[in-house]
């Protein structure tokens, strides 16, 4: 299958309605804000049978205070592992080969493991997947909650229950004091969610790390769990990183998208211009995909090919093999031979990794926000 | 893939594929035959730890309900975790028995099927699960597992089974290589394939799916949809579509019902249902999923599905409804409202008007 397509094609992917009302070109101009994290040069490995494959190849990342950062791409191409790097909970196996994640200026990745515990929980929470396999089944979720409060700022057992209930009924639990003392499998997946969050938040941390917090749930209660987690986030000025597959989450309550590839940057920039003017062709075959949106035969656009296999030698492109650009432009011995680097488009705030951007052989189209079909 | 499928025939008769009806996709179903007919079922499962003494409870998993599976057709099944669509799958291919209640297939009881009349039945339903990895034997190469079903069934010998095994493969669009593969040598993706090459080994006519892309990523989420259609349209497959994901739903059906703990709240075309909902509960559970189709005029639901253990009565949606008053208290029945659009609401009228 190929994207029918000329260049002048581009602007088939229909907008999506975003969170935001202003004009697209004032996000440019929106205020950078200070950095939180800085990732620079990361590069970490994985020992497979076939020795050592990079999980994650060099990759740069900027979170700002207060700003929620969605992390996309497909299975394996690193979301995970670099939310696990800033928390430091990699597996063991893993190993960092290179690069800094400054918390603050502070490169988390030389603190002592004394030193990384009081980061967790205190300045960096995590929120995962399957809540109520996080959950302690041993232990009063009320407990849980109180932990951070207990152990990292040595609050009374007395007072962190009184907190944790307080907390509870904090993220929408009704009957907050008699839900403290129910143990994980009591509680449905929401309410293990909201318990999570409960907990994370209880630190008063200034980075929420949301590995897909709603996609083990249903449809009505993910809906509640991403307002819950936008409304704490932007009440406590946090700042997040979600990680998340589901694209209609990300064009809600993102501030800023870094599609990742392969173990690598591809694309990043505001939300509202990831999603209705995708640059790099691999972020607009992947809204294509995501959004169901069946193509003039009926059939749904899937991107040709797969993703590269772990430990294959990567030379130029890593998308190249994938994106019928190259060819129809005529320049896929570059795209084979040469790496693109991450370079800026129309404004500083939005980068791409693609020759054919880069050159201006892809045009691409704005296309007025609105909403899909 | 290849269109028609051609099938040995030196060795003992193989299954052979129904003949291709292909038609154009979401056309109005032209056969309006019945396939599989549910009739009044009912499923509950006891809760174990009601304890000596204990009032013994139940779960009610299925609560009276009756559906009609067309010939040629994709029904797609919605719900929420716990609305009883998985039980309703496993109780039409009689994986667990129903406790009452009346369901056939092609005018076959299956419910008093005895084993020969119900390893015949099996021939022509099969199911497949949302986890690949599971649904495989880690320690069988994917040709074997593909395989099984023909040996069991006692179906050609091992030579034509091998021919079989890699027609199925090109069928789902795999080289013949991956037979000797093992699963943790493929994808998520590839594994569904070849789950799929598996249900379709028997040659069946009904093909349950539940949550067959869930765990899967966007591309390759839309290259199996892609394929189930192919296989709809070349194999005239009937399909039951289980998903909680709409945007699936929406693409794959022809005809869409919505479940809401155990029982059926809404059932209708594709295009009645998600241009004109008439539950509550389906106007909540699409503004949730498909925030574009519904606006800021419908808020989020509050609160999470009622425990089925103790339903409430009546209409089972009215304690998180925005509609519900007094007479809701009282079962309301599924009435056709509209040509092809059928609803358990008794304000539906009301609800037609806030979409």
């Amino acid at each position: 299958m190929s994207l029918s397509g000329s260049p002048a094609d581009r602007a088939s992917v229909p907008p999506v309605a975003t969170s935001a009302t202003s004009p697209i070109a004032a996000l440019d101009a929106a205020p950078a804000r200070e950095p939180l994290i800085e990732i620079r040069n990361l590069r970490v490995q994985l020992p497979t049978r076939d020795g050592l494959v990079s999980a994650i190849d060099g990759i740069d990342l900027t979170i700002g205070r207060g700003e929620i950062v969605a992390l996309v791409g497909e299975s394996g191409s690193g979301k995970s592992m670099t939310a696990l790097s800033i928390a430091r909970l990699l597996p063991p196996a893993a190993k960092v080969v290179s690069g800094t994640i400054l918390l603050d200026g502070v490169d988390l990745l030389k603190l002592t493991d004394r030193e990384m515990d009081r980061v967790r929980g205190s300045r960096i929470a995590m929120l995962f997947q399957q809540p109520k396999a996080t959950l302690d089944p041993t232990s009063r979720v009320g407990e849980q909650v109180g932990e951070t409060l207990r152990f990292q700022r040595h609050v009374g057992r007395r007072q962190a229950w009184a907190r944790s209930v307080e907390l509870l009924a904090d993220v929408g639990i009704p009957e907050a004091d008699r839900r403290a003392r129910a143990y994980a499998h009591q509680l449905s997946g929401g309410m293990a969610q909201r318990v999570m969050t409960a907990a994370a938040i209880s630190g008063e941390p200034e980075l929420l790390i949301a590995d897909e917090p709603t996609t083990a749930l249903d449809v009505t209660v993910q809906a509640q769990i991403l307002r819950l987690l936008t409304t704490k986030v932007r009440d406590h000025g946090l700042s997040m990183l979600l990680i998340t597959h589901d694209l209609g989450i990300v064009s809600t309550i993102a501030d800023r998208v870094v599609v990742l590839y392969a173990g690598k940057v591809v694309e990043d920039g505001p939300t509202a211009r990831i999603i209705n003017e995708p640059n790099h062709p691999y972020t607009e075959a992947l809204m294509r995909s995501s959004l169901l949106i069946p193509l003039a035969d009926g059939r749904l656009y899937a991107i040709p090919g797969g993703t590269p296999p772990p430990g294959e030698e990567l030379v130029g492109c890593r998308f190249r093999a994938r994106c019928h650009y190259a060819d129809e432009l005529g320049i896929a011995d570059r795209c084979a031979a040469v790496e693109p680097g991450l370079h800026a488009c129309e404004s500083d705030a939005h980068h791409c990794r693609c020759w054919a951007v880069e050159d201006g052989l892809i045009q691409v189209q704005p296309a007025s926000a609105g909403s899909l079909p | 893939m290849p269109a028609d499928a051609a099938v040995p025939s030196a060795s003992p008769p193989l299954p052979t594929v129904p003949a291709p009806t292909v038609r154009a996709r979401h056309a109005s179903v032209a056969a309006e035959r019945p396939l599989v007919v549910v009739e009044g079922v009912t499923k509950h499962f006891p809760v174990s730890g009601g304890g000596f003494l204990g009032k013994s409870e139940v779960v009610h998993a299925i609560d009276d309900v009756s559906l009609t599976v067309r010939e040629g057709e994709v029904l797609g099944l919605v719900g929420e975790t716990g609305s009883g669509k998985s039980t309703l799958a496993r109780l039409i291919l009689r994986l667990i028995r129903a406790d009452t209640g009346r369901i056939t297939f092609d005018g076959q009881d299956v419910l008093g099927a005895d084993n020969r009349q119900l390893k015949g039945l099996r021939r022509q339903m099969q199911i497949i699960f949302q986890d690949p990895f599971s649904a495989l034997d880690p320690s069988m190469r994917l040709g074997q597992s593909i395989e099984a079903p023909l040996a069991q069934h006692g179906i050609g010998d091992r030579a034509s089974r091998q021919v079989k095994v890699d027609e199925l493969l090109g069928q789902v669009g795999l080289d013949p290589s991956y037979a000797v593969r093992y699963p943790s040598e493929c994808s998520g993706g590839q594994l569904h394939r070849v789950v799929i090459a598996r249900a379709l080994s028997l040659g069946p006519r009904f093909l349950a799916c539940d949550e067959p892309t869930s765990s899967l990523d966007a591309s390759i989420r839309a290259q199996i949809l892609n394929l189930l259609i192919d296989l709809r349209d070349e194999l005239g497959l009937t399909l039951l579509m289980i998903s909680h994901d709409l945007r699936v739903v929406r693409h794959i059906s022809d005809r869409v019902a919505v479940m809401y703990l155990g029982r059926i709240v809404e059932i209708g075309t594709r295009d009645e249902i998600f241009e004109r909902p008439l539950h509550p509960y389906t106007q909540k559970l699409i503004a949730a999923s498909m925030p574009e189709r519904a606006g800021d005029r419908h808020s989020l639901v509050q609160g999470e599905p009622p425990s089925p253990i103790n339903p409430p009565s009546g209409c089972r949606f009215r304690e998180r409804c925005p509609l519900a008053i007094e007479a809701c208290k009282e079962l309301p029945p599924l009435e056709v409202v509209r040509p092809g659009h059928t609803v358990a609401c008794i304000r539906w009228q009301d609800a037609a008007a806030t979409w």
